[in-house]
């Protein structure tokens, strides 16, 4: 049985369709976001069951070699963390009295509570970008849980990213370590307006970049960075990290200077959703 | 291109996907990943020709993209185009030359590095090419080329079973 059809197309011009595929695929994508939707919502909803469960597999296998190494070191740090926790608990409950003192004044003053608690959703992070060039991961929510793009994500007291793609079950969340990722940040005392840049050479040093402080402003060496009121995407007040290395740029109008993050971005498993978003204020059409 | 060699192509597409996002992702020995999607690319381009070459490779970039990437096709394009050249370069080279697999791989992930670099990076004035170079492109060469030495030897048994299986099975329907 031979069925050889007479239509036939060289490779290389099959090749020079693709090409001119992916082009066209490019500029569309980049223009409408809506375009890729549909597939990145067929192929997750396909990938993701399988991705969980060999993530699972991993996790485990890490866990049993990370186990067995980690044992002496964390008998130690326990016996350490108890003390430390019984030093907190006597901290904590005077915070307790000083803060419904600080409420009451609050009231008194009628102002609204500036950070309130944000709400949030756990989630896990189910895979990792390949590649090494960007730092974005993928987490088990997606819009079907109530996630949607804009939405902060934190861990460990600190700001990891922000969404910015959502599917039924999955959503990505791109983080701020990621390099061109910039959040408006501040002083959390001062209120000194600085801009923090991932950065992807500098993270390899567990850095990021804080920049554009005003000379004069009261912006220190380990002051604890804030996402800044003025972020368009951020919801304020959320840890960032600490500043560091600070000089005086070139321009004798800034300083500049590294921040080192509170979240440990290599050993992140589950984050917090902030299912809350930023109220922008847009004009509404 | 028969439809048992396109689920072959998918089945293996997917396994090395998986693999790469999950398992070396939580073993960052070095905070580097190596590139199984452009092992299986650059391989079956150059044992099988071009065309399965530049399929794989378009399969895997759409892959990526889908997943992570908020632009469709970029890193489509960077595969097909790796898969197509190796596809270009087994037409020329022996294959059973014994480095062979590893000049491949440290070229084709070069090139694949120098594309994102370029798009990615150097388009939005990041100009420090030496410090990519050493910190982000030569260790994912390095370990890159450390799997395919394993993986290599692997994918080309994968392959002559699977061209026995066709064959055997195309006898089947005369």
């Amino acid at each position: 049985m031979k069925r050889k059809s007479h239509f036939h197309i060289e490779t290389k011009h099959v090749f020079f369709m693709l090409v001119v595929a992916c082009l066209i695929l490019i500029i569309v994508s980049s223009v409408s976001s809506s375009v890729n939707n549909a597939l990145r919502n067929g192929i997750n909803t396909v990938l993701m069951p399988m991705q969980k469960g060999l993530n699972r597999v991993g996790s485990y296998v890490s866990a049993q070699v990370q186990e067995m190494t980690e044992l002496d070191q964390v008998r130690e740090e326990n016996a350490r963390l108890s003390q430390e926790v019984a030093q907190l608990r006597e901290d904590n409950t005077r915070y307790q009295l000083e803060r419904a003192e600080l409420e009451e004044y609050r009231e008194l003053l009628d102002m609204k509570e500036q950070y309130p608690d944000y709400e949030t959703t756990g989630a896990h992070i189910i895979s990792k970008n390949s590649g090494n060039w960007y730092q974005t991961f993928k987490i088990d929510k997606g819009s079907a849980d109530g996630i949607q793009v804009d939405m902060n994500v934190v861990a460990d007291g600190g700001l990891v990213g922000i969404v910015t793609s959502v599917e039924t079950h999955t959503a990505t969340v791109s983080t701020i370590i990621d390099d061109g990722r910039s959040v408006s940040s501040m002083a959390l005392i001062s209120q000194a307006p600085c801009i923090v840049t991932g950065d992807l050479l500098l993270y390899e040093e567990g850095r990021l970049l804080l920049q554009y402080v005003d000379k004069n402003d009261d912006l220190e060496d380990n002051y604890k960075i804030v996402t800044s009121n003025t972020s368009s995407e951020y919801l304020p007040g959320i840890l960032i990290g600490y500043a560091a290395e600070l000089e005086v740029d070139s321009n004798n109008l800034t300083k500049s200077g590294y921040l080192i993050p509170v979240v440990d971005f290599s050993h992140l498993d589950s984050v917090l959703v902030i299912t809350t978003l930023k109220e922008t204020g847009e004009a509404i059409p | 291109m028969t439809w048992k060699r396109v689920l072959f192509y998918l089945a293996l597409i997917v396994a090395a996907f998986m693999v790469q996002n999950n398992v070396f992702a939580v073993f960052t020995l070095i905070d580097t990943v190596p590139n199984l999607l452009l092992i299986v690319t650059f391989t079956f381009g150059f044992l099988r020709g071009k065309g399965d070459g530049m399929f794989i490779g378009f399969l895997c970039g759409l892959l990526v993209d889908s997943f992570f990437g908020e632009i469709l096709g970029f890193h489509a394009l960077a595969y097909m185009a790796i898969g197509y050249g190796n596809g270009l370069l087994g037409q020329v080279f022996y294959t059973e030359f014994l480095n062979m697999p590893v000049a491949l791989c440290i070229l084709s992930d070069f090139l694949y590095n120098l594309f994102i670099y370029f798009f990615g990076f150097l388009m939005r004035g990041q100009l420090n090419f030496p410090a990519y170079l050493w910190k982000v492109i030569l260790p994912e060469i390095v370990y890159t080329v450390l799997v395919t030495l394993v993986l290599y030897r692997f994918l080309r048994f994968l392959n002559v079973k699977f061209a026995q299986f066709e064959k055997r099975s195309a006898k089947k329907f005369v």
